[in-house]
């Protein structure tokens, strides 16, 4: 059993409503190519890390210091939780438990999950669909007074987003689950674009999201890796291990 | 994750087995291929099944399009392009099922390259 730990730098204070916005590398990347333009953008600085006491088999590097690949950031009304690497099918449900607690402690108002459903035409689509899914019925009717919005209706979700919704729920805290349009295995800026559309006027932050569009080439070349990666777990978040694909 | 729509959505994912044994053997030739030549690069793709036809599209980011090339010897795909800052994309791909090379077509859309190829379907 992994025993993991938040070891903080110092605590944040945060203005109200507040919310914790998780990136986890998923379906076409959108919620960390989200995450990691919001951290860019809104200047956020690094709070806490999620580390294992048997230490993790990776790392992450930034400015030449090793830290935990599981980073907090925060801004204003908003935390961050970014994942810099692809998880462990078998972290995930650990990982995501770790979230909740956290965002217990901190007095979070509500979790918000972004990821993709992937699409066979997403090459021909001009304009993106954005979904919810809720933790609670409550969430679900705020959610849907926002005519951005579709209600997600019956499905199912696999992987890391699912034990943060129904650990989430079963704790008793608000998770909102953004799901836009996207591609399955191509990092996939685009979405990522719709999804911090909506996500300025939902949490009230002014972002441009244009230079994403026009970085969308060279974000899609750096994260190739990461892509790859999480091409590797995604595969294993399926029962059976079977592959991913539209069909 | 993603999510779906529906569980046959998920089943048939999960059928499709032998598909991904052909694309773990390639995985290991382009592995040898990359240890043997580290100056390519491997572009990421995704193959969607038309039922009919596939669908390839291949995402290579900062290439110069004059430098494309696509070509379908014995039912493997080659994709092979030069990028702005000197590096050479190259995949082949071994599909799952035998198509037809004529009917191939290439074409770019919003900087990607989206390959089509009808299957040959044989009537019994």
């Amino acid at each position: 059993m992994t025993e993991l730990e938040i070891e903080e730098i110092s605590v944040p204070t945060l203005g109200r409503p507040s919310y914790m916005v998780v990136g986890y590398p998923d379906a076409g990347l959108v919620g960390v190519i989200t995450t990691e333009f919001l951290i860019r953008s809104l200047n956020m600085r690094p709070f806490a890390s999620l580390v294992s006491k048997g230490g993790f088999p990776i790392a992450y590097v930034s400015n030449s210091v090793a830290v935990s690949p599981f980073q907090f950031y925060h801004a204003q009304n908003v935390v961050i939780f970014h994942s810099w690497v692809a998880l462990q099918s078998n972290m995930v449900g650990p990982v995501s438990s770790k979230i909740v607690d956290y965002a217990q402690k901190l007095g979070i108002d509500e979790i918000i999950s972004i990821t993709g459903v992937p699409v066979p035409n997403r090459l021909d689509l001009e304009k993106l669909n954005m979904y919810y899914i809720a933790s609670d019925e409550e969430v679900a009717k705020n959610l849907s007074a926002f005519e951005e919005l579709k209600p997600f209706g019956d499905g199912y979700m696999v992987g890391p987003y699912a034990p943060l919704l129904l650990l989430s729920k079963s704790r008793g805290v608000r998770n909102a689950v953004f799901v836009v349009d996207s591609f399955l295995d191509i990092p996939d800026p685009e979405a990522s674009a719709t999804v911090l559309q909506f996500l300025s006027k939902y949490i009230g932050f002014t972002i441009d999201v244009s230079e994403l569009h026009k970085e969308a080439e060279e974000i899609r070349s750096k994260i190739r890796g990461l892509m790859e990666q999480t091409k590797q777990e995604l595969r294993n978040y399926m029962p059976g291990r079977g592959p991913m694909t539209y069909t | 994750m993603p999510v779906f729509r529906d569980l046959e959505e998920m089943i048939r994912l999960l059928s499709k087995r032998i598909e991904e044994e052909i694309r773990q053997a390639e995985e290991e030739i382009n592995s040898e291929f990359r240890r043997l030549f580290p100056e390519y690069e491997r572009p990421l793709y995704s193959i969607i099944d038309h039922g009919r036809w596939y669908e390839i599209v291949v995402d290579l980011p900062l290439s110069d399009p004059n430098t494309l090339k696509v070509s379908i010897i014995n039912n493997t795909l080659y994709v092979s392009a030069e990028s702005t800052q000197g590096r050479t994309y190259y995949v082949k791909l071994s599909l799952p099922t035998e198509v037809d090379p004529k009917s191939m077509t290439v074409n770019r859309v919003k900087n990607f390259v989206r390959i089509k190829i009808e299957k040959i379907i044989r009537e019994t």
